[in-house]
């Protein structure tokens, strides 16, 4: 520094002028290359999700399913009437659609509730299990798995397909619950001991998903594997319908809390003293990304990778503002796990990989390279 | 003004403040100082609302502290920070734009325009494209520095010609508080900063409250001193009241001398000898 700095007059402009100042020019290149970004994440999702409902053991062209739908639609003329063969369009409809539409909704939330957590817990390590939701929900629904036949036969009778699913759902709140109220006290929650006692009750509820899997007999653990490593063909319409309700008013929920979660990063404390309620933006975010998770996980199993990466990969891209890290991240969590499920159930047909093992070999060494490849710039 | 009644502090066992009085009005600079432990953060954190007093009340411009609603008292005060860490990597200009936060979307093309100026009050215009994580932290701490000063900009839907508007959004003086401002800074950004925090007194009005070390930066730069021992107000007002070698004999376990300032119209302090610091004087605070 050559001289000493000194208190710069304030503009002597009228209100009105200063009210009509343009953006500068390093704010406008931003703005728009932020907007390219977020239009080229959702062609590419409109883009898989055409190849994930036209991809698999019966091929139907993508013109084929854009016929399909469109007739599905109401919106039948001449040009795709000729196109819609009743047997593409039960597959597309009964089994492809649904599937692809679960994958959109499980990957964003999986994403966005990472980006979420990887913001309130200032941790750039920091994924949506870390309150604890995925092993909570993985236990519920392996001890309901081993024990279904036993006491809780009656859940399993009157809840039909959906017991598993809401079992997970609720043993994943349950958890986030205990989880939570073990890190606040006085109406104080602190972040730190949040992640600790996560880490303990993760450890837990493991331990117990280990117990069941030791007494398990071998059918028991084939449904096990599934819950462990995750899948998407559990997609049923009604089944969809009602992971959409518990999957989609919290994704725009967390959205809104995009402002807040940007001023976390300077920290805590700096967010109150900003105007930001840090209690009420905790609790919010936590209770969302529970709800989110737990649905994802009640209806597809605990899908690791997606939540951790993909906010990375976002912020790679657009930089760290929330305001677009999140649905930036939405996007594109929805269309690396469609991505992985086609992997997932092309690579060995006619038989289907869990679509974990598939998210944890791309997502692993992916997330070595950007560690060695951010080392040097000092952070994540 | 802002104002502590009777505030006293305690968690658990400890005792950390006890009927605490201070007063900062606007126009005015106000030095916080005293030993390592004797609650210094911890009263600028009751008068900027971080934490509740046990007993006693903070009133900002008559109006009890918890009445403000949490956006309308970001716009009254800002607090800067003693040291701060990013967990992301924003560049200059978006840390800076953080400090309009409670002014609606804090993007408006005037809240650029306000962090341009901001980043060039702070001198740090020249580290704007920058990531904050590279700089040195002397650079943080003034880039901080313009993000609370970007907060207390004066706002032009706040101007007197529109005066509908005027008592909604804020009402009377600003305030600034500086938790250690000069902590990681060198000798010349040291005197910069408290002359900016100076003329921000003077020539705005606002309110400034620093937590200051350096009794002799205290002695320079501010109207009035408040000097706290072991969570009690020792001493409060001009700085040739309060440095004086008795009190900072009792306070510190410093003998020292005070001669005038041979260019300014304060008191210089000039160390002699350090009595050595017994640890029963820092325990006993402990226990009420």
């Amino acid at each position: 520094m050559s001289s000493v700095p000194t208190l710069q007059q304030p503009h002597r402009s009228t209100p009105q002028a200063n009210l009509r100042l343009p953006l500068p020019a390093w704010a406008l290149a931003q703005r728009w290359r932020i907007r390219l970004c977020l239009a080229l994440l959702a062609l590419a999702l409109v883009v898989v999700s055409l190849l994930s409902i036209s991809l698999g053991p019966v091929a139907i062209a993508p013109h084929e399913v854009l016929a399909v739908l469109l007739s599905q639609l109401g919106l039948s003329t001449g040009i795709n009437s000729g196109l819609v063969t009743p047997s593409h369009d039960a597959v597309v409809m009964a089994i492809r659609l649904p599937r692809t539409v679960l994958g959109i909704l499980v990957g964003s939330a999986l994403a966005l509730a990472g980006a979420t957590m990887q913001g309130l817990f200032r941790n750039p390590l920091a994924d949506p299990g870390l309150i604890g939701v995925s092993a909570g929900a993985a236990l519920a629904a392996v001890s309901l798995i081993v024990l279904g036949s036993t006491s809780l036969g009656v859940l399993s009778a009157w809840l039909g397909p959906f017991a598993i699913p809401v079992a997970a759902f609720l043993g994943g709140a349950l958890t986030t619950l205990i989880v939570y109220r073990l890190a606040s006290s006085n109406g104080r929650t602190q972040v730190a001991t949040l992640l600790l006692a996560g880490i303990a009750i993760n450890a837990i509820a493991m331990a117990g998903v280990g117990i069941f899997t030791f007494v398990a007999d071998d059918q028991q653990l084939r449904s096990l594997t599934f819950w462990n490593l995750g899948s998407l063909s559990g997609a049923s319409w009604p089944a969809l319908a009602a992971a959409s309700v518990l999957i989609v008013p919290p994704l725009f929920c967390l959205m809104r809390l995009a402002p807040g979660l940007n001023a976390f990063v300077l920290g805590e404390a700096e967010a109150g003293h900003l105007g930001f309620d840090s209690a009420s933006l905790k609790r919010q975010a936590v209770f969302w990304v529970a709800l989110a998770v737990g649905a994802a996980v009640g209806i597809s199993g605990v899908i690791g990778f997606i939540g951790l990466v993909v906010p990375h990969l976002v912020r790679l891209a657009i930089g760290p503002d929330h305001r677009y890290l999140l649905p930036g991240s939405a996007l594109l969590g929805a269309t690396l796990l469609l991505l992985a499920d086609l992997l997932a159930r092309t690579v060995v047909t006619p038989a289907e990989l869990p679509i974990g093992i598939v998210t944890a070999l791309l997502g692993g060494p992916f997330f070595i390279w950007l560690l060695l490849r951010q080392r040097q710039s000092g952070y994540f | 003004m802002l104002l502590a009644q009777n505030v006293s502090y305690s968690t658990g066992q400890r005792q950390l403040l006890q009927k605490v009085s201070l007063v900062l009005q606007p126009g005015q600079v106000l030095a916080l100082v005293g030993p390592n432990g004797a609650g210094k953060s911890t009263l600028l954190k009751l008068l900027v609302g971080e934490l509740q007093p046990s007993a006693g009340t903070v009133l900002m411009n008559e109006r009890p502290l918890p009445d403000w609603p949490l956006s309308e008292r970001a716009r009254q005060r800002a607090v800067l920070p003693q040291d701060s860490t990013l967990s992301f990597g924003f560049t200059v200009q978006e840390v800076v734009l953080l400090g309009r936060s409670p002014y609606g979307s804090g993007r408006s093309s005037y809240d650029y325009h306000v962090a341009q100026e901001a980043l060039a009050a702070a001198a740090v215009e020249h580290l704007a494209a920058r990531s904050y994580m590279s700089l040195s932290g002397g650079e943080r701490q003034r880039v901080q520095l313009a993000r609370v000063l970007a907060q207390l900009w004066p706002d032009p839907k706040l101007a007197p010609a529109q005066t509908g508007l005027v008592q909604k959004r804020i009402s009377g003086p600003r305030y600034l508080l500086l938790d250690e401002p000069t902590a990681s800074l060198d000798l010349a950004h040291q005197h910069a900063t408290l002359r900016q925090a100076q003329q921000l007194a003077r020539q705005r009005g606002l309110g400034v409250l620093a937590v200051l070390h350096d009794l002799n930066l205290a002695a320079e730069y501010a109207d009035h001193i408040a000097l706290l021992q072991q969570g009690r107000l020792v001493a409060q007002g001009t700085p040739f009241e309060v440095l004086t070698p008795a009190l900072i004999e009792q306070t510190f376990a410093m003998s020292a001398q005070i001669i005038p300032h041979p260019a300014l119209n304060c008191p210089l302090i000039v160390p002699l000898s350090a009595r050595a610091v017994s640890p029963a004087d820092t325990e006993a605070r402990y226990v009420q």
